[in-house]
C-alpha cells in the first residue's frame, strides 16, 4: 500500500511537470540506465583487437604462414615459425597506403587500448554532468574533479595524436569536447550560474555523445572483422583435419560453439551500448530543447529532479 | 552514398576468398610454393586495409566514391570466381594487388 502511494505520488509529479523538470528527469534516468551498460565499455575495443590478433595467428598457424624473417615481415618460404607472443610484437602487417606503412598487432592494440580510456574519460565526464544537472541544488559541488578529467582527456588526446595511423581518430576528435565540458561545468559552478548549465554545456555533450557513437561503430567494425577470421579460422581447421577423427571433430566442434559464443557476448555488449547511448542523445536533445523555453529556475528543478530519481532508486531498492 | 560498413564487409569477403584458397592449395614445387607465398601476403595486405579504413574518418556521401566501389565489386566477383586451383594463383594475386590499390582510393577518397 504504501509503495503504491510512493507510485502515484511520483506519477503525479511526473505529469504535472514543466517540459524543463520531464526533460532532464528523462536524461537523468537515460543516464542512470546506461551507467552500468556503458561501463563494459572500459577495455572492449582492446579485448576484441586482442582477439583479432590471436585468429589472426592462427589463421596463420594452421596455413604454416606464421613464419617471420629478420624483419618482422611474414614469410611462409624462409621465415622462421614463432609463436603468438613473438608474432602479437614483431609481425609487420602491411597497411597500404598507411604511414608507417606496417604496424604490429600490438602497437595497434596498445593504440587501441589507450582509445578505450579516452572513451572512459568521455564517459565519465557525461556522467559528471548528469550528477550535476542532480544534485546542482542541494549540494555543494565545486567542479574540481571534473576539472580533472578535462586535463586527462587532453593528455590522452595527446598521446592518440602522436600515433597517426591509430584506429583510434575519431576517439581523439572528442577529447576537446571533454575538456570544454568539464571547464564549462566548473566555471558555471564557480560563478553558480546553474541556469546557464545546459545551454552551454549542450555543444560538448552533443559532440561527445556522437564521438562515442561513433567510436562504438567502429569497434563494432572491429568486432565484424573478428567474426570473419573465426568463421575462417574455423573453416580451415576444418580442412586441416586430414582424417574423420571423431574425437578432433568434437574438439574443434566444442571450441567453435564456445568462441562464437564468446564472440557473440561481446558483440551484443557492444549492441546494448550502441542504443544506450542512442537513449542518451535523445534525452539530451529534449534537455537542450527544454533549456531554451521558459522554465523556472533550473535549480529548483533539478531539485525536484533529485527528489524523483531518490525516490525511484529507494523504490527499486524496496521491491 | 556509399557506407563504411558496406566498404568494409566487402573486404572482408575478399579476404575469406583468398584465405580459402590458400589453405585451400597444396604446392607441387618450389615456384608454386612462391606463388602461395606471395598469395599470403596479398591476403595480410586486405587485413591491413581493413585495418586502416576501421581507424580512418570515412565520409560516406563523398563525391567520387562509388565509381572504385563499383570497381572493388567487380573485382570481388572475378576473385571469387577463381576455382581454387593452383593455376589461378597468378591471377589471384594480380586481382588482389588492383583490390588493394582500389581500397586505398577509396580510403583518400573518403577522407578528403
Amino acid at each position: 500500500m504504501k509503495h503504491a502511494s510512493i507510485i502515484l505520488l511520483l506519477t503525479l509529479v511526473w505529469a504535472c511537470g514543466t517540459p524543463y523538470l520531464d526533460a532532464a528527469g528523462e536524461f537523468a534516468k537515460a543516464t542512470g540506465a546506461s551507467a552500468t551498460i556503458l561501463g563494459g565499455m572500459t577495455d572492449l575495443a582492446h579485448q576484441l583487437c586482442l582477439e583479432r590478433a590471436h585468429l589472426d595467428y592462427l589463421v596463420h598457424r594452421l596455413e604454416g604462414s606464421n613464419k617471420l624473417d629478420a624483419h618482422g615481415n611474414i614469410d611462409p618460404r624462409r621465415g622462421q615459425p614463432v609463436p603468438f607472443a613473438r608474432y602479437f610484437s614483431a609481425a609487420q602487417i602491411p597497411v597500404p597506403g598507411g604511414e608507417p606503412p606496417t604496424q604490429s598487432w600490438e602497437t595497434h592494440c596498445s593504440q587501441v587500448g589507450v582509445a578505450d580510456q579516452l572513451a572512459t574519460k568521455a564517459l565519465q565526464a557525461l556522467s559528471a554532468y548528469a550528477n550535476a544537472l542532480q544534485t546542482v541544488a542541494v549540494t555543494d559541488f565545486t567542479g574540481s574533479n571534473v576539472k580533472q578529467l578535462g586535463t586527462d582527456a587532453g593528455a590522452l588526446a595527446r598521446a592518440l595524436t602522436q600515433n597517426t595511423s591509430s584506429t583510434t581518430n575519431k576517439v581523439a576528435a572528442i577529447s576537446g569536447a571533454v575538456s570544454e565540458l568539464a571547464g564549462t561545468l566548473e566555471k558555471q559552478y564557480a560563478e553558480a550560474k546553474v541556469k546557464d548549465i545546459v545551454t552551454t554545456a549542450d555543444p560538448d555533450v552533443k559532440t561527445i555523445l556522437a564521438g562515442l557513437i561513433s567510436y562504438l561503430d567502429a569497434v563494432g567494425e572491429e568486432g565484424t572483422d573478428a567474426t570473419h577470421l573465426l568463421r575462417t579460422l574455423l573453416a580451415d581447421a576444418d580442412t586441416k583435419l586430414s582424417s574423420p577423427d571423431p574425437v578432433a571433430l568434437l574438439t574443434l566442434q566444442n571450441i567453435s560453439a564456445r568462441w562464437q559464443s564468446d564472440l557473440q557476448s561481446k558483440l551484443q555488449a557492444l549492441s546494448r551500448m550502441s542504443a544506450a547511448l542512442s537513449s542518451l542523445s535523445d534525452a539530451e536533445s529534449n534537455l537542450a530543447a527544454a533549456a531554451g523555453k521558459k522554465a523556472p529556475d533550473l535549480g529548483m528543478v533539478l531539485a525536484d529532479v533529485n527528489d524523483v530519481v531518490t525516490n525511484i532508486q529507494a523504490i527499486q531498492k524496496a521491491f | 552514398m556509399i557506407p563504411k560498413s558496406e566498404v568494409l564487409d566487402t573486404l572482408f569477403g575478399i579476404r575469406d576468398a583468398l584465405s580459402d584458397m590458400i589453405i585451400a592449395l597444396s604446392p607441387t614445387n618450389a615456384n608454386e610454393a612462391a606463388e602461395l607465398a606471395q598469395l599470403v601476403a596479398r591476403r595480410d595486405r586486405i587485413t591491413g586495409s581493413i585495418n586502416f579504413l576501421i581507424a580512418a574518418a570515412f565520409n560516406e556521401a563523398a563525391a567520387g566514391l562509388a565509381a572504385p566501389f563499383a570497381d572493388l565489386e567487380a573485382k570481388t566477383a572475378q576473385l571469387k570466381s577463381l576455382n581454387q586451383t593452383l593455376a589461378n594463383i597468378a591471377t589471384a594475386i594480380q586481382v588482389a594487388d588492383q583490390i588493394v590499390q582500389i581500397a586505398a582510393t577509396i580510403a583518400t577518397i573518403a577522407a578528403g
